[in-house]
């Protein structure tokens, strides 16, 4: 399956007969990807049934609901999913847990890739910054999945069966489809064609990992918005002066106005009632473009880093929202703050991407701010900076008052870290590029962990010191 | 219609291998297929390597008998039977 930047991401929203709930959730999801600027050619929607007659009608009811919530209802006829529509799928959706069940007791290679809409809906809140590319997200979150129990199975029968609830389904499956576009689209490239819609606001560089790009402010609070944007992204901030060519652009609208922000999310823009939310979404939208743009030149991992004032960086790798932003801030305070996300590696040279910290605030409920290192005073590191230890985060709540490290048989310690690793098949040398960087560090560790504050004293151990 | 399964399959079946990359150590392979990365147990590896040039079902039962000798108290035809169709769901192997 061919895999990355410049391939569709594809989703298959999967039920039985192929004529009610997927249907729906097919022409609603083209609508708001549509409504977000979301070419097919970067996400592609279809649907199938598991014992749909191929050529069957669309049911009155759906053709009803699908134009009543703002969708095209016209050209539908059923098909029956095969072998081959499942192996030219990244991402399955079904209605209920029963159907994603099946799903996977008749094609058991869906298995990690099969969800029911709760199921996404309950995953994704609880990483709502994944800041890896789209076509990474399946897989991430069957990890996150695994021995957790989902507690809300979404009761969304078929609408053959539903009579008075049909109205009630449809709605679910409308939010859930503009919910989940608007995730989706902070994370992809914005259409060409929106260029010349695109209005001149504030604007400046950003330098994520090499990768120049422009943040262009607009909306009413554009001011209030580049000021807020510069701040937090201080240490990734380009001269004014510097001619250099981007090779992105985000617009970022901020305005009270629903008309406002509608209009700028047709054109591509990612578009928020307030500031905060808009930094909150531009740091995984930077994030994941930038990822996008190094895709097969870079080595990208998962990872926090810091690093020694002779340029020396320990890296720490981990998914997304399992402490490396805690532990960057605290041994950021000591040592040179490199990333608190993306680890980017060039041989054995490090690419800093000094982005700010997602910091939980409790006077903003769900949204973490987003600080520049600069205002949490972390150090800065040197300008040479080489990769000198690789190591595995295991932070556990019932974890030990001291933390202790072990080292990892070559094989599994390359599993770990190929989970965590961006557009590895993009890789020239594949699995290969990863062997060669963990031989060259000295093999991988694992530090097993409570208090990230326990963690600093072992940091002159892991870069060689003593 | 669905995927193979492990009753599908024939003495005469042809297996092979289709991941993209893998790394060799101590008698465990690691596999890149697609954008899953899969580290495999001794006797998946043994199969896997014995497959790299196509090998029928029952070849590679006699292969894995002659390496690993018979499991106890299991089929061993049945066993190395769910183990390819396993890899095969993982885009390890593919069937012909």
């Amino acid at each position: 399956m061919p895999t990355g930047a410049g391939v569709a991401f594809r989703v298959l929203i999967v039920d039985d007969l192929n004529i009610g709930r997927g249907p729906i959730g097919e022409r609603l999801l083209r609508r708001s990807l549509g409504a977000n600027a979301i070419p097919a050619s970067a996400i592609r929607v279809t649907s199938a049934g598991l014992d749909a007659r191929d050529g069957a009608k669309l049911h009155p009811e759906a053709a009803r609901l699908i134009v009543a919530h703002g969708g095209n209802a016209d050209g539908f006829i059923a098909r029956s999913l095969s072998p081959e529509i499942v192996a030219t799928t990244d991402v399955f959706l079904t209605g209920t847990s029963q159907i994603r069940d099946e799903l996977v007791r008749r094609f058991p290679r869906t298995a990690r890739r099969a969800f029911s809409m709760s199921e996404l809906a309950e995953l994704y809140q609880g990483a709502i910054e994944i800041a890896a590319p789209l076509h990474e997200h399946p897989l991430i979150l069957d990890r996150m999945r695994r021995g957790r129990t989902i507690a809300e199975n979404w009761d969304l029968p078929s609408i053959e069966d539903a009579d008075a609830r049909r109205d009630v389904i449809a709605e679910r499956i409308s939010e859930t489809a503009a919910w989940a576009a608007d995730l989706w689209s902070a994370l992809l490239p914005q259409p060409a064609h929106a260029a010349e819609a695109r209005p001149v606001g504030e604007h400046f560089l950003l330098d994520a990992f090499g990768v120049r790009m422009e943040v262009n402010c607009t909306g009413s609070g554009a001011r209030a918005l580049s000021a807020a944007t510069r701040r937090a992204w201080s240490r990734c901030l380009m001269p004014a002066s510097t001619e250099t060519q981007h090779e992105d652009v985000i617009e970022l609208c901020v305005d009270p106005s629903p008309t406002v922000l509608a209009t700028a999310r047709s054109r591509g823009a990612l578009a928020y009632p307030d500031v905060e939310q808009a930094l909150h979404y531009l740091s995984s939208a930077v994030t994941v473009r930038a990822i996008d743009a190094r895709a097969g030149r870079l080595l990208m991992l998962h990872a926090s880093a810091v690093a020694s004032r002779e340029g020396d960086v320990v890296g720490f790798v981990a998914p997304s929202g399992t402490g490396k932003t805690t532990l960057s801030r605290i041994l950021g305070a000591h040592y040179g703050y490199v990333t608190d996300e993306t680890l980017a590696i060039a041989g054995d040279r490090v690419v800093p991407y000094p982005k700010p910290l997602s910091v939980i605030t409790e006077s903003h409920h769900g949204i973490k701010l987003q600080w520049s290192p600069d205002s949490l005073d972390l150090a800065l590191p040197g300008r040479d900076l080489r990769l000198a230890r690789l190591v595995l985060l295991d932070r556990r709540p019932d974890g030990p008052d001291e933390p202790y490290l072990e080292e990892l048989p070559h094989l599994r310690g390359i599993a770990e870290l190929a989970e965590q690793t961006s557009y590895l098949p993009r890789l020239a040398r594949k699995l290969h590029t990863l062997s060669d960087t963990v031989e060259m560090v000295g093999g991988l560790t694992r530090l097993v962990y409570r208090e990230a504050a326990t963690v600093l004293p072992l940091m002159p151990e892991l870069l060689g010191e003593r | 219609m669905t995927d193979p399964r492990a009753s599908d399959l024939l003495s005469t079946t042809i297996i092979s291998t289709c991941y993209d990359d893998a790394l060799a150590r101590d008698g465990e392979l690691l596999v890149l297929a697609g954008d899953e990365v899969v580290l495999l147990s001794p006797l998946a590896s043994e199969l896997v390597w014995s497959a790299r040039h196509g090998a029928t079902l029952a070849e590679t039962v006699a292969h894995l008998m002659s390496t690993f000798g018979a499991p106890e108290g299991a089929d061993p035809e049945a066993m190395v039977r769910d183990l390819v169709i396993e890899l095969a769901a993982r885009g390890v192997l593919e069937l012909r």
